[in-house]
């Protein structure tokens, strides 16, 4: 008996001795949470230069982009320390920031520079940041810009037409009333002699994401989602004629428009079947690169339309996205994940992630839309990161605070509901500031001004900031 | 050791001295021996029983729990006591609560009846002589075996306005032939519904066919022969011997297909994802949404236990209808 004691306790203590042995012999891996392909192609992309480089594995985790949030919160609620790197929107950082480790002092620790004064500045100083504080690094330079059709705007003989039929002259639109108009000219009709009728513009007007599409008519009318007090400033003038301009625009878009979702607005660019639209900067690269594109060489790009206060035309372009990584406080390899967020943002990294179609993720780097490279990838590459650098500048960003995403859903189905023709635009917005007022009382009204009024200070330091209407 | 020593017996025999010893060591021979046997004969339930508790049971004490508490995931405390108050604001607060569930109900009615109309008949028509029935049956079986989720991206994908190979050609023919202006299934609040109900059906009927079917094959004979005997027509055989004797199988066909559809998600939440307005938001999404979008926990666990109620009271009321007319 003590024999066989004796002989356990040998086996056991030399188990004991060599496991930490094995393990020490093993590589670090860190776990990466991703939006799944097309977006982790970025992580595939480099993973094997990662570890090369830095001896560090990764074990990439693709998440559908719908579950990330719930899948991400319920791991940080309960602790897991499953994830050592997430990729989040910044509309949820207010959420995450009490689960995410400050980057800067982290970088700092590491030596690793994250070269931030390269990143654009909607980006770096309010959605990276919460409360003044870094928790992100932007990877994915989501935004909004104007795409237009040449073959309909550049035709001296529509535009002859144009100004026969309204006495103005043909442009790009520059304010949502142009937008308008012009989308009603292009309706209807053969523009671009393909033996078809096309239409005048189209929207993601699915539910959903669609709020996104009032969003940038609102904010340059005006609008910013509360005042100082928590208010909603949703159902005020700017609310109700942006929400008004949206149905104007409705006849003369796709019959199905109303069920338009990202692949169905997309699919209408590329194809050729509409004269204009916003969308992201993704759909600019599958325009003119994309096998399936009918349009190669035919997209212009602009600033998506905006409001006309007496001589100064105001644009506030939504920044509808703009994926970010970060890293968890539970993490037990913060140090490498900072290593990584610092590799794969990298300026030389990133321009190659950012310029490959097949990742989707956009260009968010100063020295991407500077790139000679980049600007050569397609005749008007050029143009295409000009209007995606001034769209930074001016871009009007997504809600932040605690519970954005409930508030956002009510907005959603509320417009619509004003779409569909239930109500009127006044009614549904009133409906929207109603329900808005019960989740700030739910949610805690002084923590949830609080919140806001630190959103909102990052804002107005961007010059963002609520502008009745006359 | 004194109480080991029976009374009556010479304490300073050596015999006894060792005797209580030696009772108390069998006393526990047996004991652990009764241990042993009893750990035996169990130890062939507990695994099961564990694993039972461990996903039925606890899952359901603890969803309980989590729905009688404000159960948010923003927050910093996630158990605070509410008692009934998530299950009130869902039944006397909350018009979206009635609002899904009376979508639900629609589409649930609508997509049974066709589905079990449609299963009949192909039951019917499978159950007689008929060439290639095996091919047939695999063939229309193939639905079934689909996801869900690709189900409705494939009817997406038919139903949009100008690819669409249903909406589009119906569009291709009404500008063809001037008959009126183009319509998109899934835009119109009218008809969006009909789309989640069209692409319930082309997946679930199936499985009617299947159920029925197997309820036709395993029919006797002797009752049709005795009616064709007796002079019956068709549709007398069918509406007065067939269908009585088919009853247990429509009604088992009938009561699955409509609790599943009560939960029915991820047809309307990728065709439609609710919308256009609230057309096609059904009780599951508007769930999912507070649970997982709005990180209500508390709240969409209490929507969820109504839900197992309707469930529950529907087919009860179900089950002992058809019990009492089969004892009638």
């Amino acid at each position: 008996m003590t024999k066989k004691i004796l002989v356990m306790l040998v086996v056991l203590t030399l188990v004991l001795v060599s496991a930490p042995m094995a393990l020490a012999a093993e590589p670090e891996e860190i776990t990466v949470a991703v939006h799944a392909v097309p977006h982790a192609n970025g992580v595939y992309m480099f993973r094997d230069q990662f570890e090369k480089e830095f001896g560090i594995k990764i074990n990439v985790v693709e998440m559908a982009p719908e579950a990330i949030f719930e899948k991400q919160m319920t791991e940080f609620t309960a602790g897991t320390g499953a994830y050592d790197v997430v990729q989040f929107m910044p509309a949820w950082i207010a959420d995450y920031s009490r689960y995410l480790e400050p980057l800067e002092p982290l970088a700092e620790k590491n030596g690793v520079d994250l070269q931030r004064d390269d990143v654009a500045p909607a980006f770096r100083d309010i959605y990276n940041k919460w409360g003044g504080v870094t928790y992100a690094m932007t990877w994915d330079g989501d935004l909004n810009i104007f795409y237009y059709n040449r073959l309909a705007f550049e035709n001296p003989e529509y535009q002859e037409k144009y100004m026969k039929e309204t006495g103005k002259e043909l442009r790009v639109p520059r304010t949502w009333d142009e937008y308008v108009e012009t989308c009603k000219f292009f309706a209807g009709w053969d523009w671009d002699n393909d033996g078809q009728n096309e239409f005048g513009c189209d929207e993601y007007l699915q539910r959903g994401r669609m709020y996104w599409w009032f969003l940038d008519r609102f904010a340059s009318m005006g609008g910013v989602y509360f005042d100082e007090e928590m208010k909603p400033l949703i159902n005020t003038k700017a609310g109700v004629m942006a929400l008004q301009n949206m149905i104007d625009a409705l006849p003369y878009m796709p019959t199905g428009a109303l069920n338009h979702g990202y692949t169905e607005l997309r699919l209408a660019i590329i194809n050729g079947d509409v004269a204009m639209g916003k969308q992201w900067t993704d759909v600019g690269k599958a325009a003119d690169l994309a096998e399936e594109s009918k349009v190669k060489g035919l997209i212009g790009y602009a600033l998506v339309p905006g409001w006309k206060w007496g001589d100064k035309i105001v644009h506030r372009p939504m920044l509808a996205g703009g994926w970010q990584l970060g890293i968890p406080k539970d993490s037990k390899h913060k140090d490498a994940a900072i290593k990584f967020i610092g590799f794969i943002t990298r300026p030389d990294i990133s321009l190659a992630i950012t310029k490959d179609p097949s990742t989707a993720l956009d260009p968010y780097r100063i020295s991407h839309f500077q790139s000679a490279e980049f600007q050569s990838l397609w005749p008007t590459a050029k143009n295409y990161l000009a209007a995606i650098m001034v769209t930074a500048q001016y871009g009007f960003p997504e809600l932040q605070i605690p519970g954005a995403a409930e508030y956002m859903d009510t907005l959603d189905l509320e417009l619509t509901e004003a779409l569909a023709g239930n109500k009127s635009p006044q009614e549904a917005l009133d409906a929207v500031a109603e329900k808005w007022e019960e989740i700030t009382d739910r949610l805690g009204r002084d923590a949830q001004k609080e919140m806001w009024n630190k959103q909102y200070d990052a804002m107005k330091a961007a010059g963002i900031q609520y502008q009745p209407l006359p | 050791m004194q109480g080991f020593v029976p009374v009556n017996a010479d304490p300073t025999s050596e015999e006894l001295t060792v005797r209580p010893s030696a009772v108390s060591i069998s006393s526990a021979q047996r004991h652990h021996g009764a241990l042993w046997r009893w750990l035996e004969q169990k130890s062939l339930v507990i695994p099961v029983t564990v694993l039972l508790f461990g996903v039925t049971i606890f899952p359901l004490i603890y969803s309980l729990a989590v729905s009688l508490h404000i159960y948010d995931l923003r927050q910093e405390v996630l158990w605070k006591f509410s008692g009934l108050e998530n299950y009130r604001i869902a039944l006397f607060e909350d018009a979206r609560f009635w609002g899904s569930l009376f979508t639900t109900l629609r589409i649930g009615v609508a997509a049974v009846t066709i589905e079990f109309l449609l299963g009949l008949g192909i039951a019917l028509l499978l159950y007689g002589p008929i060439i290639g029935r095996r091919f047939f049956t695999t063939l229309l079986a193939l639905p079934v075996m689909v996801s869900p989720v690709v189900s409705a991206l494939i009817f997406r994908m038919m139903l949009h306005e100008k690819y669409g190979v249903i909406n589009g050609t119906l569009n291709m023919i009404i500008t063809h032939f001037g008959l009126g202006k183009e319509f998109a299934i899934l835009a119109d609040q009218r008809w969006a519904i009909w789309a989640v109900v069209l692409t319930d059906v082309w997946q679930w009927t199936p499985l009617m066919i299947m159920i029925l079917l197997a309820g036709l094959q395993s029919m006797p004979l002797e009752p049709l022969e005795a009616a064709r005997v007796d002079g019956a027509g068709r549709w007398q055989t069918f509406w007065y011997v067939m269908l009585p004797m088919l009853r247990l199988a429509i009604f088992a066909a009938l009561l699955l297909r409509f609790i599943d559809v009560l939960k029915t998600f991820d047809l309307p939440f990728i065709l439609t994802g609710g919308g256009p307005g609230r057309a096609t938001e059904t009780i599951s999404i508007y769930i999912y949404l507070n649970g997982f979008r709005y990180l209500r926990m508390g709240y969409a666990t209490a929507m969820s236990y109504l839900l197992l109620v309707l469930t529950v009271v529907l087919s009860t009321i179900f089950i002992r209808n058809v019990v009492q007319r089969r004892s009638v």
